[in-house]
């Protein structure tokens, strides 16, 4: 009898194997259906459809990692991202190196202002595996990363990715000047010039790319060159500025090489004409008890009216004696004032350039 | 006794011990095989009843219409089906010696089926016990064994059935030595344990070996998160408390009704139930899939309140109105949402780092399951099986002691017990058990010199006891005696010292002297 119970409990075995291959494959299918269903409610735009869709996929065939990524896509698409997250974290126990796991972890902890572990997922997601449909997407996520970085003062963070983007970079003008677009944003103008200049160099007439270099060349000090840019691009509001204070930074320093005598005297002049302007028209009276920054200013103001009384003095031949000083007042008059009155106008900003350019500036 | 015979007898007992062995192993086999066809059947069914997205119609529609014919077989073919299954499996071992007629395993297999996959909110690991040790009965009386070895099959069956219905062997084990025996000291502890890893190891070459729930890696954020967990402890005792009073209130009342009613009860349930699903389906069968959404976070407040609140509610009637099924499931459901509801206002409000609802509901499924089943060590490991994650066990041990004593103190009365005591059937009380757990022969014996003279005559002596053998033993010997058993002394050998009788038997288990 124990023989006989033995050879049935078999024989139950590999039929009750039988019925639940079969259950599973009905199983299989059915999760099937439900996933496609999902999918096609993704592509409709009705996410929460789909979510109850794909949840149902992925319970009945809990080992299929494309039904639970495809549902914490949807989740994520709903900004559920706790349980998005939670179904992430365990795809990527089993699946650590996962391209889209890391990605969406990438996301969703940037969604919750987690900087850290988003800047570690979109890395774990760059330098993971990647499969060959998925390469061309690559690039895109770096700039997703890099745009992440800079908008979260990681400008540091955020270079050696550029370097890394620049060297596997379509040679397009657009890339080039999306690109150098960054390199501007993370603090790099003369990598971001190199790039405007090879999409200049494919497009001539591309205005994007010469505006933007003439950002970059000014950016860098080499007014020269940005005024050649600016003059090839068009005017537009953004430039506008910036091609003014160009053109002026050349026509304005008095310390400009070949320049006669008297165009050094009369640039000098205008800028002390300037800076006494500015003085005027914010300094109050300097009463006892004022502010250090208010009686600087009214210090400066009656440096400036002597200097002035010196020009008006000194012959022209010796002009070049006080062009330093000149130069170095002027700097010091506008950059106070900038502090004290607000923004310098564009003649303001040029004199402030222009101080720097010939290394007045302290700092 | 010469040695040769000695030798015999001990020859006797290593094969009867090989065969009990033998036999374990396939009650296991065979235990296991039901759970895994019970389990298929159920889903096989569910999807021929509800297809992949039934309609509200087909929701409302299919728990009444099955229920009418799951009435009907109740009524007439397996009245003893109804319900869990795990009362019955503890009064055919405390009571009935271990016998479970052949009809139960198969009409329980066959009533749970329908209910479960016709939407009523039940489980499937009672009935799974109740299967599996109607098995190991019947294969235990084909044989045949003594009636005390057929009996000590029960437990081996029911716990390697629930061994593969939840792939929790220990915690299996353990509810067998908590819930059938009562004792976990029991002698059949190594036969249990066989048979559960022999039934795991089928199921799952079988199923595979995911757990039962994909749970994130929990862990107690901060110490002073323990006092949520005892909070969610208190908790689960007040909801296990309403769950228990309340299932057997109204089954007190479907018990109440006219007889000729019994064969509509099932149905009445199924309304009911047809009504519910239409608005809350999640609630239909096991509900593991919602189970598992709590668990991992993707349940608001709200849903979970909700599903708790319906599911107490769906289980009572579906269970009340005498369908087939278990509570263990909507235990482990409700649990996880009042657990994951109470977890989402701690996560919020809490001065202190907390964990996820998740680990909530996951501490809430023992919580509930404590409260309700009365089976505290059961429910520790068998969270820890199910989800593989031992982080969590000491708020869970927490809130488990905390559920089983509020829902002890004010239901003394475990609710299978209490169950049973609504069907008339009265088990021992603990002491009653001890009490007879100590009796021995000698409690019953009537002394030599006033014994029956026919008790020491040679035919007399082909079956007599020692004045140590227990009571199970007394019982299974005076049915193969003449009436007169005589007790021979283990130190001399064929010496009688007294006699028992029926009459001296049952004055002795009433507490009288035996010659009295």
């Amino acid at each position: 009898m124990l023989i006989l119970l033995g050879v049935t409990a078999i024989a139950g075995f590999f039929v009750t194997r039988s019925v639940a291959e079969a259950n599973s494959q009905a199983r299989m299918r059915a999760a099937a259906a439900w996933f496609r269903a999902g999918e096609d409610q993704i592509a409709s735009g009705q996410v929460t459809g789909a979510v109850t869709a794909l949840r149902r996929a992925s319970a009945i065939d809990r080992s299929n990692s494309t039904y639970r990524l495809a549902l914490a896509s949807a989740l994520s698409a709903r900004a559920e991202d706790d349980p998005a997250r939670q179904l992430l974290l365990g795809l990527r126990q089993s699946m650590p190196e996962n391209v889209t796991v890391n990605l969406q972890l990438a996301r969703i902890e940037a969604r919750q202002k987690d900087t850290v572990a988003a800047v570690g997922y979109y890395q774990n997601a760059l330098y993971g595996k990647w499969d060959a449909d998925q390469l061309r997407d690559r690039p895109r996520i770096r700039v997703e990363l890099i745009r992440y970085l800079l908008d979260h003062g990681q400008p540091g963070l955020a270079l050696p990715e550029l370097l890394v983007l620049s060297a596997n970079l379509p040679d397009d003008g657009p890339s080039h000047v999306e690109l150098g677009q960054l390199f501007v944003t993370a603090g790099d103008p003369r990598r971001a010039l190199g790039h405007f200049e090879r999409a200049i160099a494919a497009n001539p007439k591309d205005e994007t790319a010469l505006a933007a270099a003439g950002a970059a060349t000014f950016a860098i000090g080499d007014y020269a060159a940005a005024d050649r840019y600016f003059r090839a691009a068009p005017q537009t509001g953004a430039t506008n500025t910036l091609r003014t204070v160009t053109r002026l930074v050349l026509t304005k320093d008095p310390l400009a090489s070949r320049l006669s005598t008297r165009d050094r005297r009369l640039r000098l002049e205008e800028g002390v004409a300037h800076a006494r302007a500015r003085l005027d028209a914010c300094v109050p009276p300097a009463a006892p008890g004022a502010p250090d920054d208010v009686a600087k200013l009214a210090a400066l103001a009656i440096d400036a009216l002597a200097f002035e009384q010196t020009l008006k003095t000194i012959p022209l031949a010796r002009t070049t004696d006080v062009l330093d000083d000149g130069v170095r007042l002027i700097w010091q008059i506008e950059n106070a004032a900038a502090g004290v009155c607000g923004p310098p106008d564009e003649f303001g900003q040029a004199l402030l350039l222009i101080g720097r350019r010939h290394d007045v500036d302290p700092s | 006794m010469n040695p040769t015979a000695l030798l015999s007898a001990s020859r006797l007992r290593l094969r009867e011990h090989q065969l009990f062995l033998a036999l374990t192993i396939v009650v296991g086999v065979l235990a296991g095989l039901s759970a895994v066809l019970f389990t298929v059947a159920i889903e096989w069914t569910a999807r021929l009843f509800f297809g992949l997205d039934p309609s509200a119609v087909r929701l409302a529609i299919v728990p009444v219409v099955v229920s009418l014919g799951t009435g009907i077989l109740l009524a007439k073919f397996f009245p003893d089906v109804r319900g869990s299954g795990v009362p019955q499996t503890v009064a055919a071992f405390r009571l009935h010696g271990g016998v479970i007629p052949g009809r139960v395993p198969l009409g329980k297999f066959l009533m749970g089926v329908l209910s479960i996959a016709s939407g009523h909110s039940m489980g499937r690991e009672g009935p799974s016990v109740q299967i599996g040790a109607g098995l190991a009965s019947a294969v235990g009386r084909l044989l045949p064994l003594p009636p005390a070895r057929v009996k000590e099959l029960i437990p081996v069956g029911a716990a390697a059935a629930l061994a593969a219905a939840f792939n929790t062997p220990i915690a299996a084990v353990l509810f067998a030595l908590e819930e059938i025996i009562g004792d976990l000291n029991a002698a059949v502890l190594g036969s249990t344990v066989v048979a559960s890893v022999v039934s795991v190891v089928v199921a799952r070459s079988i199923l595979g070996n995911e757990p039962l729930f994909r749970v994130p890696a929990y862990h107690l954020e901060h110490p002073a998160e323990l006092f949520a967990y005892a909070l969610l402890g208190v908790l689960g005792g007040l909801v296990s408390l309403a769950f228990c009073k309340a299932l057997l209130r109204l089954r007190r009342m479907f018990l109440d009704m006219p007889m000729s009613t019994r064969i509509l009860q099932p149905a009445m349930g199924g309304l009911v139930i047809g009504g519910v699903l239409v608005v809350v389906p999640q609630v239909m069968g096991v509900g593991y899939e919602s189970v598992d959404q709590a668990l991992n976070g993707g349940l608001i407040l709200q849903t979970m309140v909700l599903l708790c609140v319906v599911k107490v509610v769906a289980t009572i009637v579906s269970y009340a109105s005498g369908n087939a099924g278990g509570i263990f499931a909507p235990s482990l459901f409700i649990g996880a949402m009042a657990g994951g509801a109470l977890g989402t206002v701690v996560h919020q409000f809490a001065p202190f780092p907390t964990a996820d609802p998740g680990a909530y509901a996951l501490v809430g499924m023992g919580a509930l399951f404590a409260g309700i089943i009365r089976a505290p060590m059961t429910s520790v490991f068998m969270i820890f099986e199910m989800t593989q994650d031992y982080e969590i066990v000491v708020p869970l041990m927490v809130a488990n002691l905390l559920s089983f004593l509020i829902s002890r103190r004010y239901q003394p009365i475990p609710i299978y017990h209490a169950l049973l005591r609504q069907d008339g059937v009265h088990l021992p009380t603990a002491a009653q058990s001890r009490a007879a757990a100590a009796w021995t022969a000698l409690d019953a014996m009537v002394p030599s010199d006033a014994a029956d003279p026919a008790a020491g005559s040679p035919e007399a002596l082909a079956v007599y006891v020692h004045p140590d053998h227990p009571l199970d033993v007394v019982i299974d010997r005076l049915a193969q005696s003449r009436g007169v058993l005589p007790v021979v002394s283990r130190e001399q050998a064929g010496h009688v010292v007294g006699a028992i009788t029926s009459e001296s038997l049952t004055r002795s288990i009433d507490g009288r002297r035996p010659d009295q």
